[in-house]
């Protein structure tokens, strides 16, 4: 009852206050004809184009894929103070705060902090860790003013983005320091996000140089604590990094930009093997640090082809998890070129090599052997985009060709079709062949799980674990039924196979740790294989120019196979992510620059972890007396006092625990 | 194995199929086109005083300054409305009468020297849109320019202010303020 009422009262308010204003298109249509332009909006006339889908921009109707850009204006107006945040809003992704610092994302199922089928980029530069798969978000705290656009893609991705993007793509685009330029400061004061605060400087160096410079700190408090359990999850750091862009002639432009941040992600800990049989919990600090750096040459030979030449090197550490210490470091050159091959195809093909060099600290519950290892990926794509009826039917094919050293040759093709039948609808299918490499872990781990009756329960890596494979079926329609009213709905049915599993091994005994005991082994394999089906539904209404509604509904459903007899079920993963989602936002323009914007949430139970259902209403009231100056007091979590969002999570014994209710405060200076 | 067969066969034939060509090319003047639409919609966030030109006569009259080319895309606005008011557009080739425009496109190609323009236009409510490099910074309303190969816009709010034209604050979540 009470949700209902804060529901009612908030959308009425929406309602009441909305004033009418002139009505703002909704982005749409494809190709080049002064009709079709004339169908898009401001952002896919200017902003909102998409590289992603096509390595190379092109508006979002012209893509024949599942995507979701999260535009800066989308970000300001979102109570989000972490990336991870941001997904909630994208249809198809299922997004869980774990602890105050640690997200389960994923798109299109697997969830778990680890989520390894979602491949993350900044900038092109792959935030996937090499060690567990997956991604560590308390690493990627950006200062949120600096990203232009997020463009997410649910489902395969690998043809041109290669091993991993097997369930989605997520790439993070920071702002051209041309857009930058001048001074920024924000603060931000809350019960949640204690403090926050930013400080970024732009400027021209020169005719045809420009640059920012920024530095971030925030200090996050402690969620609750699962029932029983003490506060233990405050999260602090700070960041600093630059870019630099030179537009050395009009056909050659180079990019410099680099970055470097620390900080203490504590949690809720277990151990079961120290310990001897009992668990026992505590609190720890990791301490994380980093430092990457990456330059790119973008060089136009004609108005018809260009090609970009990319390098970065990646360094991350981390200290005081179960894995005393993980080093990584990551070096990776990549090239693409695009080019025109007639009046009616275009080409994009490229090549790329990475090496990634590890090390790695023992502890009783986890060891890896060796301790340090270079690996690579090589790899080579072509995609070709055909226009075989010109801005009616378009045909993209290609394929990513890659050699590890974990599996050998992987490739991954794709195939997609867009049809535009009349103005304002566009309907597109895609088959596609994704896989997941293993990754270190899994190679090389030894987790000590558990001592169970005397005997220790052990996970072991295997060099034979072949890479997880999806062959997905897509399609989707979009359509700007009206002016102010677009409409997006994406079904996919996707086909598992080579699932990561944990079979049963031979028992072996063992002295360490004492006493001696039994090793009951758990192997890595690859026995699983099973489906994935579901719909996704997003809808944006422009009531008028100064009201805007969006919302979005999910379906999904898993229904996972396993081979063989192991203890470990694998089945259970199907409960990992929620059957149902849906939200609905609310933007409202005030008179005298005043806004006023709600979000709800629904996610259903998540029956493997033991989450219930739970809705969550977040609210933002902002003021803008001017271009330089804005105010925002938001509300995130206003229905309940806390709840849980996922659960424990095995691979580094953290527990978990519950989000609050929380308030925030934020002030942004532009000089 | 007989699995692994069937997609590395589905891989080689999907790759196949990407070895075809032929026919039919873009327009080319993909820029104007975009800057004609922008234009466009902008002019449906503004709104233009009762005593601006061409408001008792229902017709919204756009002067245009650049190659003939550039001409004949905005031509193309001539079959639509601005709040009701029927779109023409005009080749402009001097300062003279300016004030008679609702709006006026200054092009990179304009022979016109764009200073002049907005001398001209010094107290009409005649919205000023131009595309070259601090156009808006230096007293125009709407200026164009690019930004990695895309078209983008400033708004120089208190020129709008001061030629009596209202713009809608949605306007300024997609074109950037001058000065900010």
């Amino acid at each position: 009852m009470r949700l209902l009422i804060i529901i009612c009262i908030s959308f009425l308010l929406s309602f009441c206050l909305s004033i009418t204003a002139i009505a703002a298109p909704e982005g749409k249509s494809p190709d080049l004809s002064f009709e079709e332009l004339e169908t898009m909006d401001f952002e896919a006339l200017m902003n909102i184009k998409i590289r992603s889908v096509s390595k190379k921009e092109e508006p979002l109707a012209d893509a024949a894929a599942a995507v979701y850009v999260i535009s800066q204006e989308d970000i300001r107006r979102s109570n989000a103070t972490a990336i991870p945040e941001l997904f909630r809003m994208v249809p198809g992704m299922q997004v869980a705060q774990i602890d105050s610092n640690k997200w389960a994302v994923t798109s299109r199922g697997s969830n778990s902090r680890f989520a390894n089928k979602l491949l993350v980029l900044i900038d092109g530069r792959s935030i996937y860790t090499a060690y567990f798969s997956g991604v560590f978000w308390d690493e990627h705290n950006l200062v949120l003013e600096d990203i232009e656009r997020i463009e997410v893609i649910r489902g395969p991705g690998g043809t041109l983005w290669g091993a991993n993007a097997v369930n989605g793509v997520i790439n993070i685009i920071t702002k051209h320091s041309s857009e930058t330029l001048g001074g920024l400061a924000s603060a931000g004061v809350g019960s949640e996000e204690q403090g926050t605060g930013t400080v970024r400087y732009g400027d021209k160096l020169g005719k045809d140089k420009t640059f920012r410079v920024y530095g971030k700190y925030f200090n996050r408090d402690d969620f609750a604590g699962k029932p029983g359990q003490p506060e233990a999850d405050s999260w602090d750091g700070q960041r600093g990094g630059f870019r630099m862009d030179w537009k050395k002639s009009e056909s050659n432009e180079f990019t410099f930009q680099g970055d470097y941040y620390n900080g203490e992600s504590d949690e809720r800990a277990q151990d079961n093997v120290v310990s001897g049989s009992s668990t026992s919990s505590f609190n720890r600090t990791v301490k994380i640090d980093g430092v990457n750096f990456l330059t790119r040459w973008e060089h136009k030979n004609s108005n018809s082809s260009d090609m970009t030449t990319q390098f970065y090197f990646d360094h991350a550490s981390r200290r005081g998890a179960t894995t005393k210490r993980s080093i990584i470091d990551t070096y990776d050159l990549d090239f693409q070129h695009r080019f025109k091959l007639g009046e009616r195809q275009k080409i994009i093909w490229g090549a790329g090599q990475r090496f990634i060099v590890d090390s790695f600290e023992d502890s009783v519950p986890i060891q890896l052997n060796p301790r340090s290892r270079l690996n690579y990926i090589t790899s080579v794509f072509i995609q070709d985009n055909l226009q075989i009826l010109p801005n009616t039917l378009k045909l993209t094919v290609g394929s990513k060709f890659e050699l590890n050293n974990y599996t050998g040759v992987e490739v991954q093709p794709s195939a997609r079709v867009l049809w535009i039948p009349e103005k304002d609808h566009s309907i597109w299918a895609a088959v596609s062949r994704a896989v997941r490499i293993p990754t270190r872990a899994e190679d090389n781990i030894r987790i000590n799980s558990r001592f169970s009756g005397g005997n220790l329960i052990a996970l072991i890596g295997s060099d034979l674990v072949q890479s997880e494979e999806v062959l997905a079926f897509e399609v989707g329609y979009r359509t700007q039924a009206r002016k102010n009213i677009f409409f997006d709905v994406a079904l996919f049915y996707n086909f598992y196979d080579n699932l990561q599993t944990r079979e049963r091994g031979s028992a072996f005994v063992e002295n360490t740790p004492s006493p001696t005991h039994t090793v009951i082994p758990f192997i890595e394999n690859n026995e699983g294989s099973g489906k994935t089906y579901g719909v996704e539904l997003f809808g944006k209404w422009n009531v008028n120019g100064n009201w805007e509604l969006s919302s979005g509904f999910t379906y999904f459903k898993m229904d996972l196979d396993q081979v063989t007899t192991a203890t470990f079920v694998f089945e259970n993963a199907e409960g990992n992510d929620p059957e149902y989602q849906w939200n609905i936002k609310s933007h409202l323009t005030l008179p005298h620059n005043f806004e006023f914007d709600t979000t709800l949430y629904f996610v259903d139970s998540l029956d493997n972890i033991n989450v219930p259902s739970y809705t969550r209403l977040d609210l933002r009231f902002g003021w803008r007396p001017a271009s330089s100056f804005e105010l925002s007091i938001s509300g995130q979590n206003l229905l309940e006092r806390e709840h849980d969002e996922f659960g424990a999570e095995a691979v580094q014994f953290t527990s978990g625990t519950r989000v609050e209710r929380s308030v925030f405060a934020k002030a942004t200076v532009r000089f | 194995m007989k699995k692994y067969a069937a997609k590395r066969l589905i891989s080689i034939a999907l790759f196949a199929i990407s070895i075809v060509c032929s026919n039919l090319a873009f327009a080319n003047n993909l820029e104007y086109k975009i800057k004609a639409v922008l234009a466009f919609k902008i002019l449906s966030y503004i709104q233009f005083p009762a005593s601006s030109a061409g408001f008792e006569e229902n017709i919204f009259k756009i002067g245009f300054s650049g190659n003939d080319a550039e001409l004949a895309v905005f031509k193309s606005l001539e079959s639509k409305k601005v709040k009701g008011r029927k779109i023409s557009v005009e080749q402009i080739t001097s300062t003279d009468n300016l004030a008679s425009f609702s709006s006026v496109f200054i092009s990179q190609h304009s022979g016109l020297p764009w200073q002049k323009v907005l001398v001209a236009l010094k107290g009409t409510s005649t919205l000023t849109l131009g595309e070259a490099d601090s156009f808006a910074e230096t007293g125009g309303i709407i200026g164009f320019y690019k930004f990695q190969d895309k078209i983008r816009f400033l708004i120089n709010r208190e020129a709008a202010e001061n030629s009596g034209l209202k713009i809608n604050a949605q306007l300024f979540r997609v074109g950037k303020l001058v000065g900010n």
